[in-house]
């Protein structure tokens, strides 16, 4: 992940949020790929293993909370961080994401400004786990 | 007293009782209409809107290429406009929270005084595009409080003090203890309100006949809301105002040492 760009996968049944979001990600320099519905962002997620997932909560079949759900309980994409966005603040919403493992929520209206920041944190967190666990492969691989 | 009869008076009563179940059935059947719709202006509302301000800052942003001044202006004008709507949002799912009562208190130590420099710097530059001078004097203050909702108390009170203040004028906020309480003022050299509307100012949707007249923009719902997440504190607000001299409203809160230990840590 240190030399490719990201990728980042987005997930929200509403077309000009989910442009938006992409518009947005793609101008920090990640590679976005995208999904308009939960079993698309499911399959999609589990094909490519993305460095990190922006979705929805609310969306139709299977919404933001079950996918996280669905993909923590899987090992190969337990640990991508996700990141749900939510057009309730205070809510069970916020509360039952969190549970559920995701990492971080954004409410409805967001600015997509401060989107591509939490992004970037979540990525910089992810990429301070993973520094600790590569560095003893190499160490194993010697 | 026969097995067959009935007293007319238990009958009555079965009556009544069937009367008060049904009627609970009926209010409880439209509080969910309250909160069903509450969900949905919430979402249907908040969903075009993030639309609306998120490809305006597309648009606003330095990388999205020349726009001519007339464009950044009109964009300019969407923008606050859009912003009107989004606090409008929100103040209405506020005070339908409220309504439904439950304003759920997320409370933890929270300085006033900090919240109070937020706040200034926030409206700052309204206010000095109108040559409006602030000024703040506070002392740490902590209260056992909801931070984001002591925020829009403070928000709401300066954003009104910037828009009832002509041009040139003052706005003096100051935060302090006294004794096991907090104290906020916000006193600012406007238009006043005349003593018989005051008592109607913290009224859902009131507005003041003058704010009316200069087609001041707002809801009527801003006090209102700082009303009700001050009496959820258990605190009290007080407004002292006279015409063309000027309105200070004061906010006086529990400080966090005054409540009960077990009350705290719930």
């Amino acid at each position: 992940m240190s030399n490719a760009r990201p990728l980042v996968l987005v997930a929200d049944d509403d077309e000009d949020i989910l442009q938006l979001v992409v518009l947005r990600l793609g101008r920090s320099g990640y590679d976005v790929i995208s999904a308009t519905d939960g079993e698309a962002a499911v399959e999609l997620a589990k094909a490519r293993c993305p460095d990190l997932m922006v979705i929805d909560v609310a969306m139709p079949r299977v919404d933001g909370l079950e996918i996280t759900r669905i993909l923590r309980a899987r090992d190969e994409t337990a640990s991508i961080p996700i990141l749900l966005l939510t057009a309730r603040t205070r809510d069970v919403d916020v509360e039952l994401g969190l549970s559920a493992g995701a990492d971080d929520y954004v409410t409805k209206p967001f600015s997509p400004e401060l989107l591509a920041q939490r992004v970037a944190a979540l990525l910089q967190i992810a990429a301070q786990k993973a520094q600790p666990v590569q560095a003893l492969r190499a160490v194993a691989w010697q | 007293m026969n097995a067959m009869t009935i007293p007319v008076a238990l009958v009555e009563e079965a009556d009544l009782n069937a009367d008060l179940l049904a009627e609970n059935v009926r209010l409880l059947q439209l509080d969910e209409l309250k909160d069903e719709l509450i969900a949905t202006v919430s979402h249907e509302l908040r969903t075009p809107l993030t639309s609306i301000v998120g490809y305006l800052e597309l648009l606003q942003a330095p990388d999205a290429g020349p726009l001519t001044d007339q464009q950044a202006q009109f964009l300019g004008v969407i923008r606050r406009s859009a912003e009107r709507l989004l606090s409008l949002v929100s103040d209405l799912l506020l005070m339908a929270q409220v309504e439904s009562g439950g304003m759920r208190l997320e409370r933890e130590s929270v300085d006033v005084a900090t919240i109070a420099r937020d706040c200034l710097a926030a409206v700052g530059p309204s206010a000095a595009s109108r040559s409006i001078a602030m000024e703040l004097m506070a002392d740490a203050a902590t209260v056992f409080g909801d931070r984001r909702l002591l925020g829009e108390v403070v928000d709401n009170l300066l954003s009104n003090a910037v828009k009832f203040t002509p041009e040139g004028g003052s706005i003096a906020v100051r935060v302090g203890r006294l004794d096991d309480r907090v104290l906020l003022t916000v006193r600012d050299s406007g238009i006043g309100i005349p003593a018989d509307e005051q008592k109607d100012l913290f009224a859902r949707f009131y507005r003041t006949r003058d704010a009316a007249r200069r087609a001041v923009p707002g809801s009527g719902l801003g006090l209102s809301i700082v009303k009700a997440i001050v009496d959820a504190h258990g605190g009290e607000v007080t407004v002292e105002s006279a015409v063309s001299e000027g309105s200070t409203f004061r906010v006086v809160l529990p400080a966090n040492h005054s409540l009960p230990a077990e009350e705290r840590s719930s």
